[in-house]
């Protein structure tokens, strides 16, 4: 038994030309709570469809629960795609016990009856899917893949869409899952989402893997290099600040990027000069700023992306 | 191959086709519609017209006047309606002097106005030949009317002027009124069925077939199997692009392969199209018993029909599934289903030839032609019993290797049709698609 559900080794995949995927090697262990990062485009759809074997790569090995040659419709594992879709003439609870007998479940209906329960779909039960608000049957589609307990789920952008309760309801279930030994794998582009949910992240950008580890190593090989700053006037020129390379602003905190040899209490007296500060912190990056620093073209090269993703390990 | 999976949807399908209200809707309808029209027809040709039908009359033999007129009398004697209800024919009795081309033409006006019905002439010579001379018009009658269609009025006319003529010549040839009418009175011919040996050993006659139903029956076979075809195929290709553009079909491919997916649609859709065939067989088996005529639907034509509309919802449902997975929207479709529309409606331009010799090279060889076989080799086994036991076979066979083909090609095109959005693929590309997967 692998101690891996899933692997990838140097897998390429292309559509009529585009790379969408190249040099992906990808270990994700067993259990593990795995989000793929990266902006739109990025190839992490292609990567989970290819973990699916909806899609076959062109070169390399993919590896899932330790087969490398299942069937596209393995029993075992569960997938939300990105695009939802769901029979709107059919009743909710005949959907699903359509997919969960589709996945080999023989007597759905205790299985039914306790996920609607735990995502509050229960009043919706016998109602079409058409009459279902988005938030719904996103989480309908949510039991879909998840009702026949999967050895691995599979989830494409699962918290796009939902309002705050629903989000943290679906949190909850995919912690739910993962106790009960449930590898789950998701994509978002909720940074906060994959900082605070994951074991483990990939970030997969132009096709190739940028970053690769917990949320926490990811943000030490990164080191002290942000300060974290909330001043009285939010209007300030912060760049004009000495030693300063970036500046994120989300409103009223704004992350600074360090220069490799900026003195972080010369910004601070020279910020105080200027105004009133409310908050001056030393801090790793966020996921979020990280996420951005490679995404953003503006910032440097795509090649010298990778090089300062891996380069201060 | 997952049996389980294909059964699951398959059952999904098949209810999802049969449970719509359109469906119910649509089995009820067509036979209330086929029979509704016919009751209609049968009602209004019974109650007949109306209006009365003047028709001039130039008579220049001279001899058919009087016969003409008792015959109208008779015939209004007998139509039903009292009164001004009654549509009367009036026959108008003119003068063959100075009858021209300008007199003519005048009729003609008054009949384009609807002031007449018809006008006739009837030469000098219809009675007594020696009489035509040089003129050739003189030895025949000519009726001339807006609408040269059979109309009641033509129909009667024709009945009465020969009768009338006949009756002349006898008179002539020196016979009297009561040998001509017992000349003239026909012979019934009854057309029974043929013999066949009883269980018991009695020599029993088979049920009657009236000429009528043998030569309908054929026609409503193969209308039957043509609507449970499209019946199905029809809302099949809806309901794969509705999968389509819902994007449905991607969270199944993560349950069920596609070749699974695209089998248990076309089984599903097998079990709609024998609902539709078994319902209307049904009904159709009760109607026959009900008016004798039993014996144009022997078992064993059941269940060919059954085999063969299985087969068809095969051979033409991969197709559909297939288009439905390859465009975006319906409107698409129609450009890539007219060729195959064609091919699906091909029996329907031969299949007078194939009933007038269903033993035939022809009907043979037609009904050998996998996309024909499914409806034209039942319509030949119910029009024959003597068509050979190797010819269904033999086109069974054909058809369903030309079915597997097909969904084979078609498995390839859904595969990758049904999670590609954006523009339809052009021609070429599906060809590649089938034929090399990719």
């Amino acid at each position: 038994m692998s101690e891996h559900a899933v692997i990838l080794d140097g897998v390429r995949k292309t559509f009529s030309g585009h790379v969408a995927v190249d040099s992906l090697d990808l270990e994700i262990p067993e259990g593990a709570l795995f989000g793929f990062i990266g902006p739109n485009g990025s190839g992490k759809s292609t990567s989970l469809r290819m973990i699916l074997r909806i899609f076959y790569p062109d070169r390399g090995r993919v590896v899932v629960l330790g087969a490398e040659h299942s069937r596209a419709a393995d029993d075992r594992v569960g997938y939300l795609p990105e695009e939802r879709g769901l029979y709107r003439k059919m009743k909710v609870r005949e959907v699903l016990r359509f997919h969960a007998q589709l996945k080999g479940l023989r007597d759905p209906r205790a299985a039914i009856a306790a996920w609607l329960e735990r995502l509050e779909l229960g009043a919706w039960a016998d109602k079409p899917v058409e009459a279902l608000s988005k938030g719904m049957a996103q989480k309908v589609q949510f039991i879909a893949a998840a009702i026949h307990g999967p050895k691995l789920l599979i989830l494409d952008e699962p918290f796009s869409g939902l309002d705050p309760v629903n989000l943290e309801v679906l949190k909850d279930s995919m912690l739910e899952l993962r106790r009960r030994g449930t590898t789950v794998i998701f994509s978002t582009h909720d940074m906060g989402a994959a900082e605070n949910l994951c074991d483990h992240v990939m970030m997969i950008h132009k096709g190739r893997k940028v970053l690769d580890g917990s949320p926490a190593a990811i943000r030490q090989r990164y080191g002290h290099d942000t300060l974290r700053v909330r001043t009285r006037d939010p209007d300030l020129d912060l760049a004009s600040l000495p030693g300063i390379t970036g500046v994120a602003d989300y409103g009223h905190t704004k992350e600074l990027r360090l220069a490799d040899d900026a003195d972080p209490q010369a910004i601070l007296r020279a910020l105080a000069d200027q105004t009133a500060v409310s908050h001056f912190e030393v801090a790793e990056p966020s996921l979020h700023d990280i996420f951005v620093r490679i995404a953003k073209p503006s910032e440097a090269s795509p090649a010298s992306h990778q090089e300062s993703a891996h380069g201060p390990a | 191959m997952d049996l389980r999976k294909i059964t699951v949807v398959a059952r999904r399908e098949y209810a999802a086709m049969v449970r719509t209200k359109s469906f119910v809707a649509s089995v009820l309808l067509v036979p209330a519609l086929m029979g509704g029209s016919i009751y209609i027809q049968a009602a209004l040709a019974k109650r007949g017209s109306t209006q009365d039908k003047t028709i001039v009359v130039v008579d220049r033999s001279g001899a058919l006047a009087e016969d003409l007129t008792a015959a109208a009398a008779a015939r209004n004697e007998a139509a039903p309606g009292v009164g001004d209800d009654k549509a009367e024919f009036i026959v108008d009795l003119r003068d063959p002097a100075g009858f021209d081309d300008e007199r003519r033409l005048e009729l003609s006006e008054q009949i384009r106005r609807g002031d007449l019905a018809a006008f006739v002439e009837i030469g000098g010579g219809v009675v007594d030949p020696k009489l035509i001379g040089d003129a050739p018009s003189e030895g025949m009658i000519t009726y001339r009317a807006e609408s040269l269609s059979f109309s009641d009025l033509r129909q009667w006319f024709e009945r009465s002027a020969r009768q009338a003529v006949t009756r002349r010549r006898l008179l002539a040839a020196g016979l009297d009124d009561a040998a001509i009418a017992a000349g003239l009175t026909p012979v019934p011919i009854d057309a029974e069925g043929l013999l066949e040996r009883a269980e018991d050993g009695t020599i029993v006659a088979t049920d009657k077939t009236s000429a009528l139903v043998a030569e309908l029956a054929p026609f409503g076979l193969l209308l039957l199997l043509f609507l449970a075809v499209m019946m199905t195929a029809q809302p099949a290709l809806q309901a794969v692009i509705e999968e389509k553009q819902q994007r449905i079909a991607e969270v199944l491919l993560g349950s069920v392969s596609s070749a699974d997916l695209m089998f248990g649609k076309l089984f599903g859709y097998v079990g709609v199209s024998l609902t539709l065939v078994g319902v209307y067989l049904g009904l159709a088996l009760i109607a026959a018993s009900h008016y004798g005529f039993l014996s144009i639907l022997p078992p064993a034509l059941i269940l060919w029909m059954f085999v063969f509309v299985a087969l068809a919802v095969l051979l033409y449902g991969a197709v559909f599934v297939a288009v439905g997975a390859a465009v975006s929207d319906l409107k698409e479709s129609q450009n890539l289903l007219m060729p195959l529309m064609i091919v699906m409606m091909a029996p329907l331009f031969v299949w007078t030839q194939v009933i007038a010799e269903p033993l035939g090279g022809l009907a043979t060889a037609l009904s050998l032609i996998p996309p024909m076989t499914p409806l034209l080799m039942p319509m030949r086994l119910a029009v024959s019993s003597a068509v050979p036991l190797w010819q269904p076979l033999l086109g069974l066979v054909l058809t369903f290797a030309t079915a597997l083909l097909v969904i084979t090609a078609a498995g390839r095109i859904f595969r990758i049709g049904i999670l590609s959005h954006g523009k339809p693929p052009k021609l070429s590309e599906l060809a590649r698609w089938a034929l090399r997967g990719e």
